[in-house]
């Protein structure tokens, strides 16, 4: 357990590192929280020319979230493929300590990068679209919030895996997050999308969890919402264990066949 | 300028732009980017008008997604080529030669934009299909003009980004922030009127702003002169190339005073 620990917080301050390296002061504040406003305010504004005010504030709330979804699944994608691109794969496969408290810590950065993508969307749009949102209502639904990214990171980490012997894990997952804003009623609700379409809604991250958010955003209670977060929990799980199988798979492959360059 | 120069000059652009042309086609990444991204950001929009009932919209939102991924494509590509070239190793060489790299990066960012017109006709199509929307366009000759047009100045735009990319290993993040100014700027699936008044004198400084119009305009025949816009984006394509050809000047005043492309 005390091993553990210390390859959690190895991987951690190595993954806070890298995101210092990546992102110096300059690209932070001249290129990362510009997209972030800048992303989330055009599917904003979209929603407003679409349905006025009521969307738009639907929109906001989604995309707000979204924007989150959408750094923490690339980056955890990445924190898997850069272990390939690295060539540490191999000393992942031939370390005798487990992976998976260092692969978690090492996506800490990400997940506090999301975080506060989240932070910013809500901070800066909400007053610059003058939309209603409550700020109690918002504080009391953080921790789904937190659960709906730690959830988008389990797809993130499914990606990563299964796309870790091609080339374009990246890409197939940039193109999934993008993909989700249609498919998690982000931008309109999931019940106005098609039925078939909808079965893959309810099976992917985020869709339940955001619909929690915007019902306790709203003032429902955590007994109300207790059904969605149930789901959200549930499917977040799953994908996170189809990403502990399949990454050890690749890894017992990798190691069967000794083909880790190939990989 | 001496007809042999201006012969050399077509030749390095076409050459360069065949070049990409041969690189894209092999490349299942500018596939994917030029045939899902139309895909994906066509259901965002339309579906989000749709969804509203304001159906009558989807038009102009398949117009401004068409442009969204022929620029997006341009922009994105621009910095991929430069770092390419980086990693190839093949940026300084480029530099030394006695061509300009403005010119093959030209040819280069044409032959992408020029690929991704196929993006406008995956929006029409991903609109016809998912949303059954009765779409057709009633000028298809001012349409064809209009599109090839703006091809043509979102690749002189693009060329002014493009020059900046030299100087920066942070392309990458770069074209992800100047790609929603643009959308939002030039009123790619969101009306113009939604923005503040003092943003229309930047939306007017960019050619994708006057692209939408005209080819809104070919689409739907209004039976408005097109011909003034059109001088507007020829117009502001002379302009783009002039501070591109400017940039590009001091970018490689700077990397042949310093020797070296590795500084940046």
């Amino acid at each position: 357990m005390k091993n553990n620990i210390r390859l959690f917080l190895s991987g951690a301050r190595a993954s806070w590192a890298t995101y210092m390296v990546d992102l110096t002061p300059t690209v932070f504040l001249g290129m990362h929280i510009p997209r972030t406003i800048l992303q989330s305010l055009f599917f904003v504004y979209l929603a407003k020319a679409a349905g006025g005010d009521d969307l738009a504030r639907f929109a906001l709330i989604g995309n707000a979230i979204q924007i989150a979804v959408f750094n923490v699944m690339l980056a955890m994608e990445e924190v898997i493929e850069s272990e390939k691109w690295n060539n540490t794969f191999q000393y992942l496969i031939a370390a005798p300590s487990s992976w998976f408290p260092s692969m978690v810590g090492k996506s800490m950065a990400h997940y506090g990068d999301a975080i506060l993508a989240t932070v910013i969307s809500f901070a800066a749009l909400i007053p610059l679209l003058k939309i209603e949102i409550s700020l109690a209502n918002l504080l009391h639904s953080v921790p789904v919030i937190l659960l709906v990214i730690f959830s988008a990171t389990t797809l993130g980490w499914s990606i990563g895996a299964f796309s870790l012997p091609i080339r374009y894990g990246f890409m197939i997952c940039n193109w999934f997050a993008y993909a989700m804003i249609v498919l998690c009623g982000v931008n309109v609700p999931v019940s106005a999308l098609p039925p078939a379409v909808q079965f893959f809604s309810n099976i992917l991250p985020v869709t339940h969890g955001l619909q929690a958010i915007r019902a306790l955003i709203d003032g429902a209670t955590y007994s109300n919402v207790f059904p969605l977060i149930g789901a959200e929990v549930l499917i977040a799980l799953a994908y996170g264990s189809i990403a502990w199988l399949m990454f050890g798979y690749r890894m017992k492959v990798t190691r069967q066949k000794g083909t880790f360059e190939l990989v | 300028m001496k007809t042999y120069n201006i012969l050399s000059t077509f030749r390095i652009i076409k050459n360069s732009a065949f070049l990409q042309m041969k690189s894209n086609a092999v490349s299942i990444y500018f596939i994917a980017t030029a045939f899902i991204q139309p895909v994906i950001f066509t259901l965002i929009s339309v579906g989000t008008y749709v969804y509203g009932k304001k159906p009558d919209f989807g038009l102009f939102a398949i117009t401004g997604t068409g442009l969204i991924s022929i620029w997006n494509s341009n922009l994105f590509t621009s910095g991929e080529i430069i770092n390419n070239e980086r990693r190839t190793g093949t940026l300084s060489l480029i530099m030394a030669t006695p061509t300009s790299l403005m010119l093959i990066l030209l040819g280069k960012s044409f032959a992408n934009a020029l690929t991704s017109a196929f993006a406008m006709g995956i929006t029409f199509l991903t609109g016809m299909i998912a949303y059954r929307l009765p779409i057709g366009i009633a000028d298809p000759l001012n349409f064809a003009i209009s599109l090839l047009l703006i091809i043509f100045s979102i690749t002189c735009l693009g060329l002014v980004f493009g020059s900046l990319f030299i100087l920066s290993r942070n392309a990458g993040e770069f074209t992800s922030v100047a790609n929603y100014p643009v959308y939002l700027l030039s009123g790619l699936s969101v009306p113009l009127t939604l923005l503040p008044l003092w943003t229309r004198p930047l939306s007017q400084l960019l050619t994708p702003t006057w692209g939408n119009i005209v080819l809104n305009e070919a689409a739907t025949h209004t039976h408005a002169d097109l011909l003034p816009n059109y001088l507007i984006i020829i117009g502001l394509s002379i302009i783009y190339l002039i501070i591109a050809r400017v940039l590009y000047k001091k970018v490689e005043y700077l990397a042949l005073e310093a020797g070296t492309l590795e500084r940046w």
